[in-house]
């Protein structure tokens, strides 16, 4: 399985290579875009990480930068820039029950607002943004928050992430230990 | 008396009855080093005013009128480069009301106007001007009213070093052998000069930042403390085992003398091919980058440094050189730190750069696979220190088997053992006995 192949895929149930098996394009309602998130952040909060793990496309980018959101990630580091072989390390950590600092897993419940959707256009990635406060419970209370932007696509089994970014609001400042999924 | 308590529940005596030389003894620690705010306050006195201190890289101030701004310490500073070139390290209070001056994490300006009544500076710290001067006498004098330069600086390949105190030893005796860190990931730059250009990951911790600096190479924990990762990607034979894998060859600890351990991969490092410690390059970006670096030091000590790379050893206090990254502990409290982890780029091999930020934010940052562990673990050392018995910490491992490595000068020993923080606590100890109280440069002025 390779992201090459699974790209051409997607491609393909997108309309831009006509096979007997591509789904009709569509276009997701407002209310169906906004659950698909809510479904995500739940997933997220109860720590079902291989289920979690399944709303992502092959060629996914899970990204939480530093500075701001104006950072090339070729050339600034950042707290997180995921592609798949690396989110499914940090997943299969978390599934050994061994990675300490979520262990035990942190309390965590998140809140999804503001959500915009952008302009869908076949065969193209839906950009949708958000905002979201998120307490985590670890013997103290700990607030994550900021600004997500998301590219979703659909496939034939429903909208997959191909990119979440997560620009916290102290993103220039020192954050807390990050061992769960924002 | 008054027992002071911190929010750990940690009691501790009056003011300056400590003697260091009881608390810290060669195999093992008063557990007070990590949580008593009395000692952490002769820290700030003993250590971080009064000794050298890593502040930040020349190249974060490569152009006249770049600044950032740090603290050493507990005492915020501006780190500026004036128009003729040359760095200068300004204590970051206006001298009029004591407001902080400079508010941005980094810029570039030729002077710094204090937003509160305008007194303006030179990047270099002399006073310019003020509002309406008419208010002041005659004797006004600007010119001894300029930002507080700290004492003394001195620049080494690039690292800027800072010390409040305008006595004592020289960078060159701070530093003693472990100048050759920073000569090592120098070296790796085909020019021979790094550069912080690629951010930072800023990362609060629960913990004392002693801690930090002997986890850094601690060689005891990562089978334990990073088993997950090993199960899932590195190696699933390393997790968790009672025996340390056969690796060959295993990386072994040193104690370089003046404060500095090391967790040394030379040479295994050796064995994974010229710069193998980074990544499989394809075999053109290594013939590229040995012909680079060969043009400056010759065709063999390429072979050489592209195989071995840089160091992974600490700095004292605040510096860990992690192979391409610098990393800083900053102390905010006595159980809470700020880390950072800055990747570097090597000059002449721009090549390298995009591998080296994947990997740093892979390990490292408060999101790493490797360091959000070792905060998890630091917190919870800190947790366990409230309780006051036993007294101490035993840091006795590899005392029996340790020796002086005849070739360079260090002490070496097994990977697992606490050589190199038997290092940190020797260097600790002897500044926290021998010092006297830091003159602080703004008692110096009004002395």
């Amino acid at each position: 399985m390779t992201d090459v192949d699974i790209r051409s895929e997607v491609v393909a149930g997108n309309g831009s290579g006509s096979t007997a098996t591509a789904p009709a394009p569509r276009t997701y309602s407002r209310r169906e875009i906004v659950d698909f998130l809510y479904r995500e952040a739940q997933l997220a909060d109860e720590h079902k990480y291989a289920e979690w793990e399944s709303l992502w496309t092959d060629d996914g980018i899970y990204w939480v930068p530093v500075d701001g959101n104006d950072t090339d990630p070729a050339k600034t580091v950042s707290f997180i820039y995921d592609n798949r072989v690396r989110l499914r390390t940090r997943i299969g950590m978390l599934l050994t029950g061994e990675r300490h600092s979520q262990v035990p897993p942190s309390d965590l419940a998140r809140v999804i607002s503001n959500v915009l959707v952008g302009e869908q256009v076949p065969g193209e990635d839906i950009d949708v943004s958000a905002a979201f406060v998120l307490i985590e419970y670890r013997r103290e209370h700990i607030i994550w928050a900021g600004r997500v932007k998301y590219k979703l696509r659909v496939t034939e089994d429903g909208l997959k992430i191909a990119l979440k970014k997560i620009v916290l609001v102290d993103s220039y400042d020192a954050i807390r230990k990050l061992g769960f999924i924002l | 008396m008054t027992d002071v308590v911190d929010d750990l529940g940690v009691r501790s005596g009056p003011p300056g009855a400590y003697d260091y030389e009881d608390l810290i003894r060669e195999d093992r620690l008063d557990g007070r080093v990590y949580t008593d705010p009395e000692i952490y306050d002769d820290e700030f006195e003993r250590i971080w005013h009064r000794g050298w201190v890593y502040v930040a890289h020349a190249s974060e101030v490569a152009k006249p009128g770049d600044y950032v701004i740090r603290n050493i310490g507990r005492q915020p500073v501006i780190v500026s480069r004036d128009k003729a070139g040359d760095v200068h390290v300004l204590l970051n209070r206006c001298t009029h009301r004591g407001n902080r001056v400079v508010n941005d994490l980094c810029g570039n300006s030729m002077n710094f106007r204090c937003a509160y009544h305008a007194w303006t500076f030179t990047n270099s710290g002399d006073l310019l001007g003020v509002p309406h001067p008419q208010g002041y006498g005659e004797d006004f004098d600007r010119s001894t009213l300029g930002l507080a330069k700290v004492p003394r600086v001195e620049i080494y390949r690039g690292f800027i070093f800072a010390s409040l105190s305008p006595t004592g030893i020289t960078l060159d005796e701070h530093l003693g052998k472990s100048k050759q860190h920073i000569d090592r990931i120098c070296e790796v730059a085909p020019t021979g000069e790094i550069e912080v250009k690629s951010g930072s990951l800023k990362h609060r911790m629960k913990c004392n930042w002693k801690m930090i600096v002997e986890n850094d190479t601690d060689g005891y924990h990562p089978p334990f403390v990073h088993s997950s990762l090993y199960k899932v990607s590195i190696n699933p034979k390393r997790a968790a085992s009672e025996t340390f894998p056969k690796q060959a060859p295993p990386p072994v600890v040193r104690d370089w003398g003046n404060g500095s351990g090391q967790l040394d991969y030379t040479e295994r490092s050796r064995q994974s091919g010229p710069l193998g410690w980074l990544h499989r390059f394809p075999q053109e970006v290594v013939d590229g980058y040995l012909a680079k670096l060969g043009e400056r030091v010759g065709k063999e000590r390429a072979m050489d440094i592209a195989l071995e790379g840089p160091a992974h050893a600490t700095i004292f206090p605040n510096l860990f050189l992690a192979m391409s990254n610098i990393t800083v502990v900053q102390p905010v409290a006595p159980n809470q730190t700020v880390q950072w982890v800055t990747p570097v780029t090597y000059g002449g091999a721009p090549e390298l750069d995009a591998t080296i930020i994947t990997q740093s934010q892979g390990g490292l940052g408060p999101a790493g696979l490797l360091f959000a562990d070792d905060d998890e673990i630091g917190e919870r050392n800190q947790l366990g220190l409230a309780a006051g018995n036993p007294r101490w910490l035993y840091l006795a491992r590899g005392l029996n088997r340790e020796k002086l490595d005849e070739a360079n000068g260090s002490v070496v020993s097994d990977q697992s053992d606490e050589t190199p923080q038997r290092a940190f606590w020797r260097r600790y100890r002897q500044e926290m006995v021998d010092a006297t109280p830091a003159a602080h440069v703004v008692d110096e002025e009004r002395a």
